[in-house]
């Protein structure tokens, strides 16, 4: 016999032992003696086949299973499968088959690849996302979501792949181009689904502090991303009209440096002005064609199309101030528009600079020992005295904005204010492999959820995958629907969700996957938090703050009593 | 992150790493011979081929190997690099305590190991590395752990078979090493737990916690530099001087040879530390 061959008998024989004594097996007995340990690796994709990074993170996680287990804990360490996606869509497209079977496929394949690991799993707690035993509970909490003002729709600028036919989130498009298909993405204005994330923010950031077991990096990257920024709302006047246009600034103390403003594309008043002039029209069209993400609105080259309006400056009327449209102005960040001060703003600098505007520097370091302190290619963004301002000369950059903010509401031109970075979570998808949004539509009802004793609403297998645009919506008769409270013809939601909807909770599915009828929450908060969660860095920001959202609004509906969902981080 | 050496051919193209073979430093196509260039270590990824399938890896090795080597490089939040002589590495410690353990039989007069002198080398060995792993498993520093396993079946294996109280230690150490291993290599850790004839599945024995009277010692093992290099490792009684530790440390074997009959410049004891000998 050859070594191989000795190897593989040997850990076949130890695997069959494990199965046959059901080592790895988790009590659900809530009087356990022992104490709880949820030991869990972020559950793959089913993509075909495990890759190293995946026998890494799944050799972590059984190390401390196994080490928990034999340290007298009573231990659950899950495994399952978040099987929603578009891998799936594609390559049933490709190999005229069902994403249904690919992906059953796969996870058949995977199962037994990690079997061959010797992994402690309790089996018999597998999930997969794609089954409507699994997502029949997401729709009921979706429902009581809605029902508790955490889910809303609206209208919305999202980032449209032109080949996928699908809206994107700002982090699958990558340096202005789609995740997968790689082509330049497009702004489209659509009616979506929307998770009132934003409704959390500060108890998200806030708690961020109590996480002691989570690497700092990810808590700085979660910090940011909320991004809390205290400021003010200042109303600049139009020229020659009664409007005004609203602007956040977390800079009050430079307004005295503004030389021009700058609107979203999207802004209400650009809009207004692209329906009288083709000229305005053309750079907002032109702006729609690239990506709404940060990252790439921050590569992309700033640029401006100057407009004939001015406004007056709030504390001295005779100075008047350009307005301009920006492509690097974001309508969902603060009021969707800003003054600009090129002395102690980069970004502002660099436009001040294309498009000749004036450069005045309002705060000078404090030792500043030269006869006129000047900007050339840096802005000056460090704590120094305020000068050329007026009233707010002499003051330190946190006293002037103190002061500033105080006479704005005095003149009744503005007020202290807090802005976020972190907007509401966009969870439509015009996908069919995905869950289904159980929503309907009626023409006199307006939108009602589908009542609970219809759930699951599931997939129709009988699909056209290569029809243009949403599967669903095409499908001849899927959705069509009585309307649950008028009995008159209606449509389902034919979007489906985010496949982040599905990881967002599984952790809590693992506490009790064989309960079928309905969602045990004694069970849930026995095993809950997952003591120890390891994963991939890339995770750091969405996954793990979509989560921690998820356990605040399920709490607030009544299904659990903890609040985080993940007492110790790993990642690597 | 795993990572993985890249290659490239000579028209710029990746390759993947199965297919390139090396020969006097320098490294060629498996089937063509002409020349590759080997690239950056990067994380393993499909488009720069630099990717090894783990299955492949648990075909030819078995997974208790491919788990082995995947803690043992470097601590999990940090990036690792795969190479198949570190997975050769794992594969040969893997045998090689097996190896150790059926030349082990168990011993027919037993002795009480909890009577033994407190300062019974391999018996600190064994209760220090049962807190270290324990340790390093609370802290997720499993290469510690793996590097402490490897240092315990070192120690262990150099006891007389024939002698009944070490063969007594080296048994009773074997079975501590089958449950200190059990996560890492867990098929393994239950094949030496059934060869020591053990009952029940290593999986299911509670972790072990080390004898506090072999932690508080009153001898104390450090390394021997030369010239800032491990060359040797001295065992010695707390209350030595300075003066006869370095002497202690001047009869070894290994330090003679390496110090070929020079006198040393300086010798710098750090006591229950290092001995440095600068020549």
């Amino acid at each position: 016999m050859k070594p191989s061959e000795n190897k593989i008998s040997l850990e076949k024989k130890w695997q069959k032992e494990w199965d046959k004594n059901s080592s790895f097996l988790a009590s659900n007995n809530l009087n356990e003696k022992k104490p709880k340990y949820y030991v869990l690796e972020m559950f793959p994709y089913p993509s075909g086949n495990i890759h190293m990074g995946h026998v890494r993170n799944y050799t972590l996680g059984d190390v401390v299973a196994r080490y928990k287990k034999a340290s007298g804990f009573n231990v659950l360490h899950p495994m399952g499968w978040d099987s929603f996606g578009l891998p799936a869509e594609n390559a049933a497209k490709e190999n005229n088959t069902h994403p249904d079977k690919w992906t059953n496929q796969n996870i058949d394949t995977m199962r037994s690849q990690l079997k061959s690991m010797g992994l402690s799993y309790d089996w018999s707690r597998e999930i997969s996302t794609c089954d409507p035993e699994y997502y029949k509970f997401e729709q009921k909490m979706f429902i009581d979501f809605f029902n508790n003002g955490l889910a809303y729709k609206k209208e919305s600028w999202v980032n449209w792949d032109p080949v996928e036919k699908t809206v994107l989130a700002n982090e699958q498009v990558i340096d202005g181009k789609g995740w997968r298909s790689n082509v330049p993405v497009e702004k489209r204005l659509l009616n979506q689904w929307f998770l009132k994330m934003t409704e959390y923010a500060d108890d998200l950031l806030k708690t961020i502090n109590n996480l002691s077991e989570w690497p700092e990096r990810v808590k700085l990257m979660q910090n940011n991303w909320i991004g809390k920024s205290f400021g003010a709302k200042i109303n600049f006047d139009i020229v020659d009209s009664k409007e005004n246009i609203e602007v956040f600034t977390t800079r009050p103390d430079t307004l005295f440096g503004a030389s021009f403003i700058a609107l979203a594309p999207s802004h209400p008043i650009s809009i207004n002005l692209s329906k009288k002039d083709s000229n305005v029209k053309f750079f907002i069209d032109e702006c729609n064609r690239s990506s709404t993400s940060e990252a790439d609105i921050e590569k992309a080259e700033k640029r401006g199309f100057e407009t004939e309006l001015f406004v007056t400056h709030p504390f001295d009327s005779k100075i008047k101030i350009p307005v301009y449209i920006a492509n690097f102005v974001l309508m969902e960040y603060g009021t969707g528009a800003i003054f600009g001060c090129p002395a102690h703003d980069q970004r502002d600098l660099d436009f001040a600079k294309k498009y000749n505007l004036p450069i005045l520097p309002v705060v000078q370091p404090q030792k500043f020992g030269g006869n006129e302190f000047k900007i050339s290619n840096e802005a000056f963004t460090a704590d120094g005295v305020i000068i050329n301002s007026d009233f707010l000369n002499g003051l330190s950059v946190d006293e002037a904005k103190k002061t500033s903010i105080k006479k704005l509401f005095e003149l009744k031109k503005g007020s202290s204010s807090i802005t976020w970075r972190l907007r509401d979570w966009g969870v439509s998808r015009q996908r069919y492999w995905g869950c289904p949004i159980p929503m309907i539509n009626c023409s006199s009802c307006g939108t009602i959820p589908v009542p609970y004793d219809q759930l699951p609403i599931t997939l129709p297998k009988d699909i056209d995958l290569n029809c243009l645009g949403n599967p669903l919506d095409e499908h001849p008769t899927w959705k069509t629907v009585k309307c649950p409270k008028c009995n008159s013809i209606a449509e389902r939601e034919t979007d489906t969700f985010d496949t982040f909807f599905e990881s967002s909770w599984y952790f809590i599915r693992f506490t009790d996957p064989n309960k079928k009828t309905h969602f045990n929450k004694s069970v849930a908060d026995y095993w809950m938090p997952v003591d120890q969660y390891i994963g991939g860095v890339e995770h750091a920001v969405l996954h793990l703050l979509y989560s921690r959202f998820f356990t605040r609004a399920l709490k607030r509906c009544g299904y659990i009593s903890f609040t985080e969902p993940f007492k110790g981080l790993m990642t690597q | 992150m795993v990572c993985h050496q890249t290659y490239k051919s000579k028209d710029g193209k990746w390759l993947f790493p199965h297919d390139v073979i090396k020969k006097n430093n320098k490294f060629y196509h498996k089937t063509n011979n002409q020349e590759v260039f080997p690239g950056r270590i990067e994380k393993m990824s499909k488009s720069k081929k630099n990717v090894v399938d783990p299955l492949s890896i648990v075909k030819k090795y078995g997974s208790d190997t491919a788990r082995l080597f995947m803690v043992s490089d470097s601590p999990p939040e940090r990036d690792m690099e795969w190479n198949i002589s570190g997975v050769e590495g794992s594969y040969k410690f893997l045998n090689r305590l097996i190896r150790i353990v059926e030349e082990t039989e168990k011993p027919k007069e037993i002795v009480d190991l909890d009577n033994i002198d407190k300062n019974t080398v391999p018996l600190i060995k064994i209760h220090q590395t049962i807190n270290d792993v324990t340790e390093g498993i609370e802290k997720f520093n499993f290469n510690v752990c793996v590097a402490k396993l490897y240092e315990l079946t070192n120690c262990l294996s150099r006891l007389n078979v024939n002698d009944n109280i070490d063969l007594n230690i080296r048994f009773f150490g074997l079975k501590i090493l089958s449950q200190l291993l059990s996560p890492f290599a867990p098929h393994h850790a239950e094949e030496i737990w059934s060869l020591l004839m053990q009952k029940d599945l290593v999986c299911n024995v509670e972790w072990p916690i080390a004898n506090k009277k072999f932690l508080d010692s009153d001898k104390v093992t450090v390394g021997v530099q030369i010239n800032g290099k491990l060359r040797s490792k001295i065992t010695y009684d707390k209350s030595l001087s300075n003066k006869d530790i370095e002497s202690l440390a001047l009869s070894l074997e290994t330090i003679k040879n390496n110090l070929n009959n020079k006198n040393p410049k300086r010798v710098i004891v750090v006591p229950e530390r290092i001995v440095n000998i600068v020549i």
